[in-house]
């Protein structure tokens, strides 16, 4: 079974080469380049993971994370920053409310992979999104 | 014809003589109108007539004159007494049935006696009439004045007159009358005077010994005149080697030409007194920050005499400003940081992207494959130095065990083409079973700054060595790893040695963040652990990490980080 993955960054290069990427890895992903674009997919897709960037315009990543928990708790949220506002993040999400996981900037595309392939790997006792 | 100036005592008989031989010539005269006497006898009063009559003239010439002598001595004398600003008077002492001196009338006192004593009318009266409470030294110093011949010259308190005179006493006219001649001065003003003026000094001596501020009187040609104690304590030299230098001496030289401009304006009279913060060198070398207040002392046609100069050590505020400004530089390069981690990260992780999705094209040639491979492998440098020193770790979990030498490793590989560049050895040693616990990332950053450094410092074919030893035993305390890097490189100057830890010091001009080694000694001491650092110029430089082995110590340190610990490194 595919694995639905949505990419989200402002960036387009970003969000279009991480998709090449995912999709030649084997999994079905989806690009949005704005949270607003995000939403609606996500609203009208079931995602198994959601990888988004934190800062965006308008509403921001971490937001988006709060929104895609409170909606859609089945989705599994990776957030990627390079920038220090993700410390605030950090602190909230350790709350326990809300959990995702923060992978720093930039990331290697076989990093990535194996991480992904990690977090729904059977074997090991990932916890629930 | 001139006369011969007859002794004082003989002048009173004159008078007399005169009379009496004019007395015999008008009897003489009788005498030969009751005789009718001959010619001879008219022969002879007649020549004595004549003769007695040139006498009588002569003799009352010389009175006339001698009279008149004595009277203008009388007014010189009389002009003299009442015109000096002194007290005089002349006395006549009275002396008891036993001969002891008990008091004294005054005889004569001149207009400034009044002035001076405050008393009045005292001609004819009694000192006992006047003041009854008169001390008796005074009676026997005249007393003894008056019977001794001897005169005196003292200094005392009249307590009823509420005065201090000066006083200057002499006997006067014969023995006998007991007379004394006194001139004196009022000394209660001046004893006041001088009184306030020794209390103000002690004032001012009190104040300028215990102010908690230099102060410093210096001449017109910079010599140290005078300082005070907290002066000498400030720059640590006592008070005779301070007097042996000039303010420029002590001053910084780096603050000389900003002073002297400041001086041209005193000494040209267009500043009376100028504030300014500058540096003083201590005796040891050190710089010392005060805030200094010169004034010029002018004398009354208004030439300057010297300078009063008041010292505040404002070191320790320096050291603070110092501090906020370092932690404003380490907000702003955070700032910075973080936009340029932003900026730099995005587009690197597109071209990582891209060139990954080129690698996987199976129809590329085995050299373009290669480029392609370099070209990765150079833009993950990249990326892993903008995480390290710009960007934000994040480490996952508690800490791990960390095996050294994977790390050294690592860190060997990453500056591979540096290290070819220079030609640089690397001598790589470790003692087998060396396990620590730690944040990987974080170590492998410490190692990352010292090996770096190491690079920079050594010269073309120079040597770095990397030693890691463990567990040992310092000072009888908990086990310790030991991290050593030592290059043969161009070594830290001695004034650099305690400054390299410090935010934004650096020597690399234009490359340095001046952050690396304050990094380092900060994940250090996340660790639990210590560095230490030996050098000396173009021998070397030793640094020395030791990090705590046991489990437990990393985890009390890094508990308050939490499970998701996104690490500020710059």
């Amino acid at each position: 079974m595919a694995i639905n993955i949505l990419i989200v960054d402002d960036e387009r290069a970003l969000a279009e080469t991480l998709c090449a990427i995912l999709i030649h890895a084997g999994f079905a992903p989806l690009s949005a380049h704005s949270t607003a674009e995000a939403r609606t997919i996500l609203d009208s897709t079931p995602i198994d993971l959601l990888i988004s960037d934190v800062v965006m315009p308008g509403m921001n990543g971490y937001e988006l994370a709060m929104y895609t928990s409170k909606h859609h708790p089945q989705t599994r949220i990776v957030l990627l920053s390079g920038n220090a506002a993700t410390q605030e993040i950090v602190t909230l999400g350790d709350s326990g409310e809300y959990q995702f996981d923060l992978l720093a900037k930039p990331i290697a595309p076989r990093q990535l992979i194996a991480y992904i392939r990690s977090l729904f790997d059977p074997s090991t006792q990932q916890r629930a999104g | 014809m001139r006369w011969k100036q007859p002794t004082r005592a003989a002048q009173p008989l004159l008078l007399p003589a005169f009379a009496l031989f004019a007395l015999i010539t008008v009897l003489a005269f009788q005498i030969r109108l009751l005789l009718l006497a001959s010619a001879w006898i008219d022969r002879i009063t007649i020549s004595l007539a004549v003769g007695i009559t040139l006498c009588a003239a002569g003799g009352g010439v010389y009175c006339n004159r001698t009279l008149r002598d004595s009277s203008e001595t009388e007014v010189r004398y009389r002009n003299l007494v009442d015109s000096i600003d002194e007290g005089f008077c002349i006395i006549e002492m009275i002396y008891d049935s036993e001969g002891r001196p008990v008091d004294y009338r005054f005889l004569e006192v001149n207009p400034a006696f009044e002035r001076q004593t405050g008393i009045e009318n005292a001609r004819g009266r009694t000192m006992r009439e006047i003041t009854p409470l008169h001390e008796q030294h005074w009676f026997d110093t005249y007393g003894r004045v008056a019977l001794t011949g001897e005169p005196t010259r003292f200094q005392n308190h009249a307590t009823q007159l509420g005065r201090w005179f000066d006083v200057h006493a002499f006997p006067i006219d014969a023995p006998c009358l007991h007379r004394v001649a006194v001139l004196f001065h009022d000394l209660t003003e001046r004893l006041r005077i001088e009184q306030e003026i020794r209390e103000s000094t002690a004032q001012f001596r009190a104040i300028y010994e215990r102010a908690p501020v230099g102060i410093e009187q210096v001449a017109l040609d910079g010599r140290l005149l005078m300082v005070n104690s907290t002066q000498c304590g400030i720059l640590g030299y006592t008070e005779a080697e301070m007097l042996s230098l000039t303010f420029e001496d002590i001053t910084h030289p780096a603050d000389r030409p900003r002073e002297a401009a400041l001086l041209e304006l005193l000494f040209s009279g267009q500043q009376e007194s100028y504030n300014m913060e500058k540096r003083y060198v201590h005796k040891n070398g050190t710089p010392v920050w005060v805030n200094i207040t010169s004034t010029m002392v002018r004398s009354r046609d208004g030439a300057p005499e010297y300078r009063i100069t008041v010292v505040e050590d404002i070191t320790t505020r320096k050291h603070a400003e110092q501090a906020i400004i370092n932690t404003e530089k380490l907000a702003v390069a955070g700032r910075m940081a973080a936009a340029m981690a932003h900026e730099i990260n995005n587009p690197l992780g597109a071209a990582l992207n891209s060139l990954y999705l080129i690698s996987l094209d199976q129809s590329l040639s085995e050299a373009n494959c290669q480029y392609l491979d370099f070209a990765q492998r150079e833009l993950e440098r990249v990326a892993h130095i903008t995480k390290q020193t710009l960007g934000f770790y994040r480490e996952t979990g508690s800490p791990t065990k960390v095996d050294l030498r994977e790390v050294a490793d690592d860190v060997i590989n990453l500056y591979r083409p540096k290290l070819n560049n220079k030609d640089v050895q690397v001598d790589l040693r470790f003692q087998i079973g060396v396990p620590i616990y730690g944040i990987e990332g974080e170590l492998r950053q410490v190692l990352s700054n010292l090996f770096s450094n190491s690079i920079d410092a050594v010269d073309t074919q120079g040597c770095i060595r990397l030693r890691i030893a463990g567990p040992l035993t310092l000072d009888g305390k908990r086990p310790v790893a030991r991290l050593t890097v030592s290059d043969d490189g161009v070594g830290i100057p001695r004034q650099h040695i305690e400054k390299i830890f410090e935010p934004f010091f650096s020597t690399k001009e234009n490359t340095g963040t001046g952050l690396g080694l304050w990094v380092t000694q900060q994940l250090v001491r996340k660790h639990g652990g210590k560095i230490r650092v030996r050098s000396k110029p173009g021998v070397g430089s030793v640094f020395q990490v030791y990090l705590p082995m046991e489990r437990r110590t990393l985890e009390r340190i890094t508990q308050g980080h939490g499970n998701r610990d996104l690490r500020a490194t710059a």
